[in-house]
């Protein structure tokens, strides 16, 4: 039994610890993330003034698969950008539906005999077409397999300008957007990649592919996703790129250096999350040739995307990030304390196995132990509610710094009744979202480590925006 | 111990965590304030303002202007500055004397805000006064790449000749300026005052920092661009980064023969450029080099090649099947179909 107390106080120890480093850590994150805020906000106006005539050219790859219903919204609100230089290549992945017959029609697609260059290995290309309406237009029709990486690979092959960039069909760009993500490559030509707040869409007005009003989603599990969002984009995502330690572009929405992605091999179509794979090995790349680069993230919210609104959605969107979170640190392993790697090797690769991938292990071992002591009787009622308030109360002050960014900067949500809801929302998350997240995470997890498979089936967007 | 321990984090986070919404909400009415107030001040002075820039004669009378509404006004003030031209900035810069925002902006100059530094030195540019030339020439050197760009701009409205030797010492140590815009900011300085200095600065320059002030130099003033080019591609032969940008904005026809030994260098930029300088400035009898480079490995090679065989002075379509069935190589030959499919769309 003293072996079982002795076991018990080790655990509410490394249990309070980890919080609390944790937390101190994404604190410090934050207070960082408002010093560049400042900053950035600051010079703003100033800098629009500067680089608005300043327009890097710059390719949209777009991935399509089975988006007859929806790709030619998508594509006529990417033509409608604001922005003088910029091509779009759809990369029809073989779909089984109209995608493709939808793209020919609705833009006068003809096929061209285009001189395509494979400069990345991918599954085979059947045909291009150009559109005689928009002469920036460009259809990449392949054979389907490798997924979204695959396609997005082919869009590559096929872009022409030095910096791409690579999202969601189901998500919509602020107009601006492309105004605000070349800066950074204008700023400091040793940018490599460039990440964005991206925001959700759901509770939004949008019309004609155009956002026009903002607002909070009525569905419960949309509105947690506004915060998590907003945590992991305003706090997390800024903090990590003042010291260089971004290890994420999202895949909704990332600007890339075209060559040092051919370089690095492009998108890898056997993993999963290939989005935060890729970065991982552009920074191990970078490192070992002794490059001097950066991974650079803007905190204006440019994209919009569809969140889900049910569990089952939800579950294997959550389980694919976290599988794909394990293998993007586990194939680029040496990147971790590797000599000259900085703040991506030294800092943020081991916070991300520590805090990202291991937290759903801590979080959930350290929650059973605890009710188990309880229920044996070896700890109060108190005791428990002590540790669960703690990290109830850490995460919720998380919460809330995110809420004070994003008042700081752009304050995109027009209510101060939004702002509360948000609040409350924050309290909530803590009873059933945050335990149900650990759960799934833990799961894709194991699976991971066991290496057992994981039916993935087709993600179910609500995506009211595109019928709008 | 660790339960007390873990009560007191659990008590000063929920704390902090009210705090903060009590801050957001704080700061989001700070800023809607503020908001507010720029709307009355735009709406209040803008009709002023606009008159006395469009109407010669005696000045309006002027409402009182509270100290905190200066800023808005100010920054309303430069804008209008911006989008006019001619007499009329000098009878705004008296209308901003009579305000006291030369004496203001000199004040914000030593702001932490980087937004309000920016503000004073525009301000100060705008007006023109050469009292301020002291503070704008400490602003110039300013670790914030923005504040010392800005900074050289006022120095340019002021005296711009005086200014040019601190601007290109400053252009060429400093890597974080937005080299393309300070280019343009020199041309708008005027053709007289700019032109001896920027072909100075261009050819006194370290290598590193001239690709990128091309283009743009070519882009104001494309035979100074030209010129230029020419005399830096031949102190620079070996400079792949010079000559690939050199090679751009030439538009002298008499120097292509000069131009072919380029043929041959390793960099692909350069021979990408010598393809794109072809096809602006050569013609027929120069087929031969451009199908030459349409074999080339590298794909953008050929495509701009590509482009310039369709654009050489004289060529026909006769001239390009023939052309086509000579060529040795499939790419070419697939590039050559691929840029006339391009170029046959409407």
């Amino acid at each position: 039994m003293n072996v079982f107390r002795h076991f018990l106080s080790a655990v509410q120890w490394g249990f309070l610890a980890y919080f609390v480093v944790l937390n101190a850590i994404y604190l410090g994150l934050a207070f960082i993330a408002i010093f560049r805020l400042r900053r950035y906000m600051g010079g703003m106006s100033a800098a629009e003034r500067v680089y608005s005539h300043l327009q890097m050219p710059v390719s949209l790859v777009v991935p399509a698969y089975n988006e007859a219903q929806t790709i030619a919204t998508s594509i006529r609100a990417l033509l409608q950008l604001r922005y003088q230089h910029f091509e779009i290549v759809v990369v029809n992945d073989g779909s089984k539906d109209d995608t493709l017959a939808t793209l020919i029609r609705e833009f006068e697609m003809t096929p061209f005999p285009e001189a395509y260059r494979v400069q990345i290995k991918t599954k085979p290309v059947r045909g291009i077409y150009r559109s005689l309406k928009y002469p920036n237009l460009r259809v990449i029709d392949k054979e389907n397999g490798g997924g979204k990486a695959d396609a997005a690979n082919a869009g590559i092959n096929a872009a022409r300008y030095p910096i791409f960039y690579v999202g969601d069909a189901d998500s919509i760009l602020d107009p601006h957007s492309l105004e605000h993500v070349v800066r950074p490559f204008l700023e400091d030509p040793r940018t490599v990649a460039c990440g964005g707040t991206v925001r959700i869409i759901n509770g939004c007005k949008v019309r004609g592919g155009v956002l026009e009003d903002v607002g909070l989603p009525a569905n419960p599990l949309a509105l947690v996703q506004v915060v998590e969002y907003l945590r992991a984009f305003l706090g997390g995502r800024l903090g990590w790129s003042a010291i260089n330690g971004m290890l994420i572009v999202s895949g909704a929405f990332g600007v890339f250096h075209r060559d040092t992605v051919v370089e690095a091999g492009g998108f890898r179509a056997d993993v999963i999350g290939e989005d935060m794979e890729l970065i991982v090995r552009m920074h191990r790349m970078l490192i070992k040739r002794g490059q001097r680069y950066r991974v650079a993230f803007i905190p204006d919210p440019v994209c919009w995307t569809d969140a889900p609104e049910d569990f089952a959605t939800l579950e294997k969107q959550r389980k694919r990030w976290h599988r794909g979170l394990g293998e993007s640190l586990w194939e680029n392993r040496e990147l971790c304390f590797a000599r000259g790697s900085g703040a991506a090797g030294w800092l943020a690769f081991p916070f991300f196995v520590l805090f990202e991938l291991l937290s759903p292990l801590v979080e959930v071992v350290g929650l059973l132990v605890m009710i188990f002591a309880f229920v044996l009787g070896m700890i109060s009622g108190m005791n428990l509610l002590a540790f669960v308030a703690a990290a109830f109360a850490l995460g919720l002050m998380l919460s809330t710094t995110a809420l004070l960014l994003e008042e700081l900067s752009f304050h995109t949500y027009p209510k101060a009744r939004h702002l509360l809801v948000l609040f409350l929302v924050s309290i909530l998350e803590n009873f059933g979202y945050r335990q149900i997240m650990s759960i799934w995470r833990l799961q894709a997890l194991y699976g991971w480590v066991t290496g057992a498979g994981i039916a993935w089936g087709d993600m179910k967007r609500k995506a009211t925006w595109q019928q709008q | 111990m660790i339960v007390t321990l873990a009560w007191r984090s659990a008590e000063v986070a929920a704390l902090a965590s009210a705090a903060l919404l009590l801050m957001s909400l704080l700061v989001r009415r700070y800023y809607r304030a503020e908001a507010r107030r720029n709307e009355r001040v735009v709406a209040l002075w803008r009709p002023l303002l606009t008159r006395v820039a469009l109407e010669s004669g005696d000045p309006p009378t002027l409402p009182r202007l509270p100290g905190s509404n200066r800023p808005y006004l100010m920054e309303e003030w430069n804008a209008l500055q911006d989008a006019l031209r001619g007499d009329t900035g000098e009878r705004l810069n008296a209308i901003a004397r009579s305000l006291g925002f030369d004496v203001a902006a000199r004040r914000y100059l030593h702001s932490r805000q980087v937004g309000r530094r920016i503000l004073a030195i525009r301000t100060l540019g705008q007006l023109r006064d050469p009292s301020s030339w002291q503070p704008l020439q400490e602003q110039l050197a300013s670790t914030n790449s923005l504040v010392s760009f800005y900074a050289a701009a006022a120095l340019v409205r002021i005296d711009a000749q005086r200014a040019m030797p601190g601007i290109m010492n400053q252009l060429a140590e400093r890597e974080s300026w937005p080299a393309e815009a300070m280019a343009r900011l020199l041309v708008d300085a005027g053709a007289d005052v700019a032109r001896e200095p920027i072909r100075a600065l261009m050819l006194s320059l370290a290598p590193a920092k001239i690709p990128p002030l091309l283009p743009w130099l070519a882009h104001v003033d494309a035979v100074l661009g030209s010129e230029v080019a020419i005399e830096l591609m031949r102190r620079h032969p070996n400079d792949a980064h010079i000559v690939a940008a050199a090679l751009l904005v030439i538009v002298d026809p008499n120097v292509l023969d000069e131009l072919a030994q380029f043929a041959e260098s390793k960099d692909a930029d350069v021979r990408q450029s010598l393809a794109v300088a072809y096809g602006k400035l050569g013609a027929l009898r120069d087929a031969t080099a451009v199908t030459h480079l349409m074999c080339d490995r590298v794909w953008w090679v050929r495509y701009r090649a590509g482009q310039a065989l369709l654009k050489l002075k004289g060529m026909t379509a006769d001239h390009l099947m023939a052309l086509r069935a000579q060529l040795p190589d499939v790419y070419a030959r697939d590039m050559l179909d691929h840029v006339r499919a391009e170029a046959a769309i409407p």
